[in-house]
């Protein structure tokens, strides 16, 4: 049995354009101590699969419209809100892309981290205390007493990131979402930060679902890739596969438009077109006006997520390597 | 001590004790108000132990002026209308206007950031009900509503707190609403759901630290329309009975003799005034010292000047 199994996952919003379908049946696994890679542009449903794990959907607008998210053989959608509420920050944490934002101004950060202890457990003061700056010193806080006890402004962007992480990992859940945790920082404290995710997590042995656009990221930290698009998934790999035979177009695409630095390319190759109008998708394969091997099919059935060899599943009527 | 460290208050009750001084000292309009809120105290603490005793009704100093210290110190800010020494009657209302102030805008205080954060907060079939009572009660022109009160449960000190209280609380409901509405849409509100907290530690914890300053600020100055509004009633007799007596009844009753004996009715206009000009400075003083990313104004301040 998988860690986190979600299975056909709808998620919708109510608009002013009318009702968008944000996730339109998304099925994936989680295995123990997996990193999994959730890539795709803004608006593919990466961050909305994230909130629904989370049950931070907003409601209304939002709604869950089916599926099931399994955690350890329990559907989260069907648990009563307290024992979900329960398993939040213990045993499944999330981590924003902006942790300035995420982190309450009037307190200090070493009583904020205390927050998870405080609600999961029932630990005396001088223990919290202890606990706390052992988090602050692990995710590479330096002088962690004395920092313990200031406030969010006093940060720069990755220590409050390194923060957030401390108070993800503190009650060392099994499973790790990081929603974008490295966006909102310079590219060297990327590098830093990713490093950072990757040995805390290798240390707790948790999953991680490393939710991204970023492709370095990707090839850096996970193990598998589930590429998003339009609320839908559209191929999963290993990231080895991914990276060496891309099947999907889309997937395709998205290595095409990346520079690399081991090929002489000129110029970098884009997608042609940009991401659909969520309210009016087109008919068949969402992809399917921005694709160089749509034929008519695509336009009448839309492909689902068939197995494409061991380990791997396409979206596609017409997948495989470039032609 | 470093400068960093100086920015936040340590976890030792002297420490932050002192640390509190500080902020106060670095503050010298906050310290001007405490030291006015100390007089008023030791006035009616002294009124309480009998200091003022000796100052019964004697129509030979009716109306005797003030800044006279040949008749001693007890009528030194003169006498009322029935001779009774001024200063005396100032401390003796002191108890019964901060007492019933306070007192009605703690409780609209209290009940309108806990209406205001649960309609807020979880809104629904609940928030609506609470914001319509509070629509119907502001609908009624303040005075109507208190007169009616008073004049059907009678003008005791408990019901005079009661209809003050009630009658300002949906403004407190209104802004603690609004508040928490912009609030909860916080990330580090979701950042605590998404731990594991359940809506009343975010409510407790997250919410209401950041709704406080707002609503103490509006209670501030709440306190000096409650004195003024007491002292409303009372001239229209439905507050304080006589001989009990509070600075807007002295005021109200020195108001026939402005022309011919001023100090009735200033005297205890004045007190009004700078007790609640010390409430709206300590309130604004305290927003600063609850701020993490202002409160290094008032401890270095010092340090430059």
């Amino acid at each position: 049995m998988s860690l986190l199994d979600i299975r056909d996952l709808a998620v919708s919003f109510d608009t002013a354009a009318g009702r968008i379908q944000a996730l339109a049946g998304v099925s994936f696994s989680l295995e123990r101590g997996e990193v999994l890679a959730l890539l795709g542009e803004s608006g593919s449903g990466k961050s909305v699969t994230a909130a629904a794990i989370m049950d931070l959907v907003p409601s209304p607008p939002g709604a869950v419209d089916r599926g099931a998210i399994l955690f350890d053989g329990v559907d989260l959608l069907t648990l009563p809100p307290r024992q979900r509420r329960d398993l939040c920050g213990a045993r499944i944490a999330l981590i924003f892309q902006d942790a300035l934002a995420s982190l309450n101004p009037v307190y200090s950060v070493g009583w904020q981290i205390g927050e998870m202890f405080r609600i999961h457990q029932n630990k005396s003061g001088p223990e919290i205390g202890a606990a706390v700056i052992d988090l602050l010193e692990a995710v590479g806080i330096p002088d962690a007493a004395r920092r313990a006890k200031q406030y969010p402004h006093q940060f720069s962007g990755g220590m409050r990131q390194r923060i957030m992480i401390a108070m993800a990992v503190a009650l060392s859940p099994d499973i790790i979402i990081a929603d974008e945790p490295t966006t909102a920082l310079d590219v060297t404290i990327q590098a830093q930060i990713v490093d950072l995710l990757a040995t805390v997590r290798q240390r707790s042995g948790a999953g991680m679902i490393f939710i991204t656009h970023d492709l370095g990221v990707v090839a850096e930290i996970a193990d598998r890739v589930a590429v998003m698009y339009a609320g839908r998934i559209v191929e999963t790999a290993s990231v080895f596969e991914l990276f060496a035979t891309p099947q999907h177009p889309y997937s395709q695409g998205l290595l095409a438009s990346q520079p690399r630095v081991d090929v002489e390319t000129p110029d970098l190759v884009p997608i042609p077109g940009s991401a659909p109008n969520p309210a009016a998708l087109p008919s068949g394969c969402a992809f399917r006006t921005r694709c160089p091997r749509a034929q008519d099919l695509c336009a009448e059935v839309e492909p689902l997520l068939a197995a494409a060899g061991p380990g791997r599943q396409v979206a596609c009527h017409f997948p495989g390597a470039f032609a | 001590m470093s400068a960093v460290e100086a920015l936040a208050p340590s976890n030792s009750l002297p420490a932050r004790l002192k640390w509190l001084w500080r902020a106060l000292v670095g503050d010298p309009t906050a310290l001007a108000a405490v030291i006015w809120l100390l007089i008023v105290l030791a006035g009616i603490i002294a009124f309480d132990l009998g200091a003022f005793s000796g100052g019964r009704i004697d129509l030979k100093a009716r109306n005797l002026p003030p800044f006279d210290l040949s008749f001693g110190w007890k009528l030194f800010l003169g006498a009322d209308a029935l001779g009774r020494p001024l200063l005396a009657r100032l401390a003796e209302a002191a108890s019964a206007s901060i007492g019933i102030a306070l007192a009605a805008v703690l409780t609209s205080l209290a009940g309108g950031l806990a209406l205001g954060m649960v309609a807020g907060y979880f809104g629904g079939p609940i928030g609506n009900l609470i914001m319509r009572i509070s629509d119907i009660v502001m609908g009624f022109p303040t005075l109507l509503v208190a007169l009616v009160g008073l004049y059907l449960f009678g003008p005791s000190v408990t019901n005079l707190i009661l209809v003050l209280a009630i009658t300002r609380m949906p403004a407190y409901i209104r802004v603690a609403r609004a508040e928490v509405l912009e609030v909860r849409e916080r990330l580090f509100v979701d950042a605590a759901r998404v731990f594991g907290a359940g809506p009343f530690w975010i409510l407790r914890n997250h919410i209401l630290p950041i709704v406080a300053p707002t609503m103490l600020t509006l209670a501030s100055v709440n306190v000096a329309m409650v004195m003024l509004f007491e002292s409303g009633l009372s001239y229209l007799g439905l507050g304080i009975q006589p001989p009990a007596v509070s600075w807007g009844l002295m005021v109200a009753q020195g108001q026939g003799y402005l022309a011919t004996a001023w100090w009735l009715a200033c005297f205890p206009g004045l007190a009004v005034m700078l007790t609640t000009m010390s409430f709206n400075l300590l309130a604004n003083w305290f927003r600063i010292v609850n701020d993490p990313t202002q409160r290094w104004r008032l401890t270095s301040r010092k340090r430059t000047s």
